[in-house]
């Protein structure tokens, strides 16, 4: 279970080109929850994201997860967080683009120290899991939107988190394929993983059965 | 394993741009040995003359007549001995070591059914003192003073060795001004002395081995039964003193004695003397001044190689921070990523270096040495250590977010 209080984010603080990202954010997220994050471009989707993958620091507020205040943790164990607990799906894939789809479903297994054999043995077995077994050996740049999408989802999912968060994960993809990755999200909800997901697809956001809305860095359910 | 993995996404696709890192860093790993051979051979002269004479380093003077003095004994034979005996009577001296060098030609070929080929060759007699002194820099064989079968025992340098090795014996002519033969002397070698040595006696009475390897030494011990007459002895002296005494003031005293009959200086003299010679003037060029500026070539060079290269990669590395990757560890693997390329280079620097340079007939290179090395280790890891301080500097002031926006 997660808890945000009073979240705040502010880039370039202190700075004429200040920018308040979030504003007084708060939200608790369930174990099992399926939960949409829709909102204008530029209202501070992607850093709530963010802020949730331990990837940037709240300029103010708690978070608790499980509950236990991480804001002041380590580097390294917020490292480990994002290497076990976290699934996570950026906007433009984050993939590396020369690398094989295989090499990159491995990497956060190969960061944790999984061997190498071992990796690619659960990498294969997530790319059956989602019928794209075929794509194993192709290199990233050689990939369809559609398809870097789903191999990035794979990767979100290879080292079996407890929540993912992903940013427009049908950003790229045409109505039927939204519709095929949406049965895999049930399908992974069904088997226990929770899900945070931004988009500005009015299908993919009513598929979920939380909506959340934000405007201009503050959110609402 | 899994390290070496991750390391390699580090490192470019292109090939060439890696490769042409190696490259560089292999001339340079070349240039910056080449210009610090002079100083490790200063290193290594003085630490051999530390090891000959231990603490004893500090109680040398040495004598150098003037250059008058010399040519009269060369010229006309002229015999300085009384003088040499009264500075070596000083009360602080312990030890006065002697040497006289004549030049004597040593047949090297037979020539078919006419006379052999003769090559010119240094012939050093020494006091028994300095002869001694020798056998801790043989690298083969022993010194003997007492003639073999009716043969002068000779030790003699490593480039001698390849005309003579042990136990082979030889003819040396000492040859006059006007290339007369002299004298004829039987020899039979019994040491080879180590490629670079120390010999505290010869010509000029320098502390230091003629650094030329080709250069042929046969030294002998005098005077002996079999020498024809009486050495001329040089007018030099190397002067030990005993313990107790003070090596400045005793060559204050004995220069100010023998104030008109030519120069005494002590071992710190001597060597300091040695060591701006090298940083200035030595073969024309600035060692010093090039050594300091090809150093900062290489750590600027190789260091700002390894940064440009970190920054480059800002958005792998915020992909692997993503996938939970933390920062030190991404240092350790951007480290391991630039020594999969830096190691080989430099490895193939150090042993192409003595071919190159060879080849660039730079004639005091002597060789690669364990000082070299550490010193080729030391600037390398000054770099990496260089380009690892920046990478953090430029890493921690920026967030993943925005090196992954940042990227590529
Ligand atoms: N590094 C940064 N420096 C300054 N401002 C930033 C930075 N990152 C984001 N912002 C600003 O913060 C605000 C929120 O950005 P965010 O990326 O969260 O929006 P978003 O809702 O994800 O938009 P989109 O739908 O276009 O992806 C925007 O106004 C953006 O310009
Ligand atoms: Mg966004």
């Amino acid at each position: 279970m997660i808890r945000l209080n009073q979240i705040e984010k502010i880039y370039q603080k202190a700075k004429p080109n200040e920018v308040t990202a979030l504003k007084k954010v708060s939200l608790t997220i369930h174990d099992g929850d399926l939960i949409a994050i829709t909102g204008p471009s530029g209202s501070g989707k992607t850093t709530l994201l963010h802020i949730l993958a331990c990837l940037e620091k709240p300029d103010a507020g708690e978070y608790l997860l499980n509950g236990q205040n991480i804001t002041e943790l380590p580097d390294r164990q917020k490292a480990d967080l994002r290497n076990s607990y976290f699934g996570i799906v950026l906007q433009d894939f984050g993939l590396l683009e020369e690398e094989s789809v295989l090499l990159n479903i491995c990497l956060p297994l190969l960061i944790g120290k999984t061997r190498y054999k071992e990796a690619k043995k659960a990498a294969i077995s997530t790319l059956e899991h989602m019928g794209i077994p075929s794509l194993a050996s192709k290199k990233v740049n050689q990939l369809s939107g559609g398809q870097k999408q789903r191999v990035a989802i794979a990767r979100a999912i290879v080292h079996k988190p407890q929540i993912i968060l992903a940013d427009e994960p049908t950003g790229a993809l045409d109505s039927a394929n939204t519709e095929e990755l949406l049965q895999l999200i049930r399908k992974l909800n069904e088997e226990g993983i929770t899900f945070l997901i931004v988009t500005h697809n009015p299908i993919v956001a009513d598929f979920c059965t939380r909506q959340l809305h934000i405007i201009d860095g503050k959110l609402s359910e | 394993m899994n390290a070496f993995r991750l390391a390699r996404l580090l490192l470019s696709k292109k090939l060439l741009k890696e490769l042409l890192l190696g490259v560089q860093i292999f001339f340079m790993t070349v240039f910056i040995l080449m210009v610090i051979v002079p100083f490790e051979n200063f290193y290594t002269d003085y630490s051999n003359l530390q090891r000959i004479f231990g603490e004893k380093t500090s109680h040398l003077v040495q004598y150098n007549a003037t250059a008058t003095m010399q040519q009269n004994h060369l010229m006309n034979n002229t015999n300085y001995d009384d003088l040499l005996d009264e500075i070596a009577a000083n009360d602080a001296v312990q030890t006065a070591y002697r040497s006289c060098e004549v030049l004597a030609n040593v047949p090297y070929a037979s020539g078919a059914g006419s006379e052999p080929l003769k090559i010119q060759t240094n012939f050093i007699f020494d006091s028994p003192e300095l002869f001694a002194l020798l056998s801790s820099q043989l690298q083969q064989g022993e010194i003997v003073t007492e003639p073999v079968d009716n043969a002068l025992p000779v030790v003699v340098s490593s480039h001698f060795a390849k005309l003579y090795d042990i136990g082979k014996v030889f003819t040396a002519e000492s040859v006059g001004l006007h290339h007369e033969i002299v004298s004829q002397i039987n020899c039979v070698v019994t040491g080879v002395l180590k490629e670079r040595f120390v010999h505290v006696g010869a010509s000029d009475l320098s502390f230091q081995a003629n650094p030329n390897e080709e250069a042929l030494y046969v030294f002998a011990c005098a005077p002996s039964a079999l020498l024809p007459e009486k050495i001329g002895w040089m007018p030099a002296l190397l002067l030990e003193l005993k313990p107790d005494t003070n090596a400045e003031q005793t060559r204050d005293a004995l220069c100010e004695q023998f104030s008109s009959l030519g120069t005494f200086q002590t071992t710190s003299d001597f060597y300091s003397e040695q060591f701006d010679y090298m940083i200035t003037v030595q073969g024309g060029a600035w060692n010093g001044l090039m050594l300091f500026l090809f150093a900062l070539v290489y750590i600027f060079g190789f260091g700002g190689y390894i940064v440009v290269n970190t920054l480059q990669k800002r958005k792998v590395f915020s992909i692997l921070m993503i996938n939970g990757m933390y920062f030190s560890k991404m240092l350790c693997l951007n480290l391991l990523s630039s020594l999969l390329i830096t190691i080989p280079a430099t490895v193939l620097g150090i042993l192409a270096a003595p071919y190159l340079i060879r080849k660039l007939a730079y004639t005091t290179f002597t060789g690669i040495t364990p000082g070299t090395i550490v010193c080729i280790l030391l600037l390398f890891v000054g770099s990496v250590l260089f380009s690892i301080a920046t990478t953090i500097v430029q890493w921690r002031r920026t967030s993943i977010r925005e090196l992954y926006t940042q990227g590529e």
